[in-house]
């Protein structure tokens, strides 16, 4: 028997602020709520608070996970935090939220800056260090506030990103299955400049200059501290390279479509993923869908979509899923769980 | 796809009762909205993809057609 990495449970936070449809409506003028639903299938997202940060929502969804009582702190021996909004550039937010959650000292604690990927890549992180024995229970920690970026006068993305964190416990148990796995990876950086905060990092630091708003296409306005998302190109990204990353994991792990009982794509918005759903034929009753209530919550969307599945009985324990995580970076990764 | 059925299903898109190939669809380029549902439907009805950036800048449908042409589709 050998030790094989699983994921144990998983638990969500999201701030208190709901920013509706009918809210962002009101405040653009000459928007419609029902046509934001239409279009992009969600109706509202959480927004954090002005001195909330991605950590806060992160030690939230911990704290829920350990009241579940699978695990508790002292139990955790590695902690992966993955958000491209930390509390700072140094230190490392993994070690305050150890500090926070009450983890041993003993305890690994690193960030890694990914999106949309970012749940798909820290599990490949967990697998690796469980099943090298380097640890044993490690907390997958995944929070975002998106929010914070965003320019309150640009409706390509207000209607399309939510805040909240997820927090995954990924354990060592004894079985000769392969519950999570196998991989498959993929990066282009040429996709860089379409999914971007231009300002803050070291790259071009924030001064006068990246402050100053300007008028963009559609009568958007951002700057350079702003998020700008060319959502064709994210678009387009995903029709040439997601149906074949779905079709190289099923080879890559010997299996038929079928046999996949469940999908859970990043939930981006509504509109690609019945789209993509639709275009690779796969059936609608094991896709999941739902942005209703939270929006695109970047790296938390198919743990939040897990949790949520489990939770309504759509999957049960000992299925076969398929997770696939794309976008910015651009960035996508794949894997098969068992649930 | 036919040229015809493009043009019905980008009037309906566009929500617009008329809509032919010389038409200008405005100096600002269109939406984002409206170029992810393009797109969504270039991918169906040609099965390949344009480069989004050009979509959102063209002036006209008979341009849309030319880059999907380009593009490698064919438009009957």
């Amino acid at each position: 028997m050998t030790i094989r990495a699983a994921i144990r449970d998983i638990a969500s936070h999201f701030p208190e602020q709901r920013l509706t449809n009918e809210a962002l409506a009101a405040e653009m003028g000459d928007w419609d709520a029902e046509k934001i639903l239409a279009k992009t299938g969600i109706a509202e997202r959480r927004i954090a608070a002005p001195d909330e940060c991605a950590s806060d929502l992160g030690v939230a969804a911990a704290r829920k996970l350990f009241d579940r009582g699978g695990c508790g702190p002292k139990d955790v021996d590695f902690l992966l935090f993955c958000t491209q909004s930390p509390d700072y550039f140094l230190p490392t937010t993994a070690c305050l939220i150890q500090e926070r959650l009450g983890l041993p000292t003993h305890c690994g604690a690193i960030d890694f800056n990914q999106g949309c990927s970012g749940f798909v890549y820290g599990l490949a992180l967990a697998k690796s260090l469980v099943e090298t024995g380097t640890a044993r229970n490690v907390l997958l920690i995944t929070a975002e506030t998106y929010s914070k970026f965003l320019n309150p006068k640009d409706r390509s993305v207000r209607t399309i990103f939510g805040d909240a964190a997820a927090a995954t416990l990924i354990s060592g148990i004894e079985t000769d299955r392969e519950l999570i796995g196998p991989f498959v990876f993929g990066t282009d950086g040429r996709g860089a400049e379409h999914l971007i905060v231009p300002a803050g990092g070291m790259r071009k630091p924030r001064q006068a200059e990246t402050r100053l708003e300007r008028e963009a296409e559609s009568g958007n306005w951002r700057s350079e501290d702003n998020l700008y998302m060319n959502g064709g190109e994210i678009f387009s990204f995903t029709l040439q390279v997601i149906p074949g990353l779905v079709d190289e994991l099923l080879a890559k792990s010997g299996r038929a479509r079928e046999s996949v009982d469940y999908f859970f794509f990043h939930q981006a918005n509504a509109f690609m993923l019945k789209h993509l759903r639709t275009k690779m034929k796969l059936p609608a009753e094991r896709f999941w869908i739902d942005v209703e209530s939270c929006g695109n919550t970047v790296s938390s969307t198919i743990p939040i979509a897990m949790s949520e599945a489990l939770a309504r009985g759509v999957v049960h324990p000992g299925e076969h899923t398929m997770l696939v995580g794309f976008g910015v970076g651009l960035s996508w990764a794949a894997t098969m769980v068992e649930i | 796809m036919t040229r015809s059925e493009f043009l019905d299903e980008f009037r309906r898109i566009l929500e617009m009762e008329h809509l032919d190939e010389s038409d200008d669809l405005g100096e600002g380029g269109l939406d984002s909205v409206v170029v992810l549902s393009l797109l969504a439907l270039i991918d169906e009805g040609f099965g390949i993809s344009v480069p989004a950036q050009a979509l959102a800048e063209s002036k006209t449908p008979a341009e849309v057609i030319a880059l999907i042409e380009h593009s490698g589709g064919q438009v009957g």
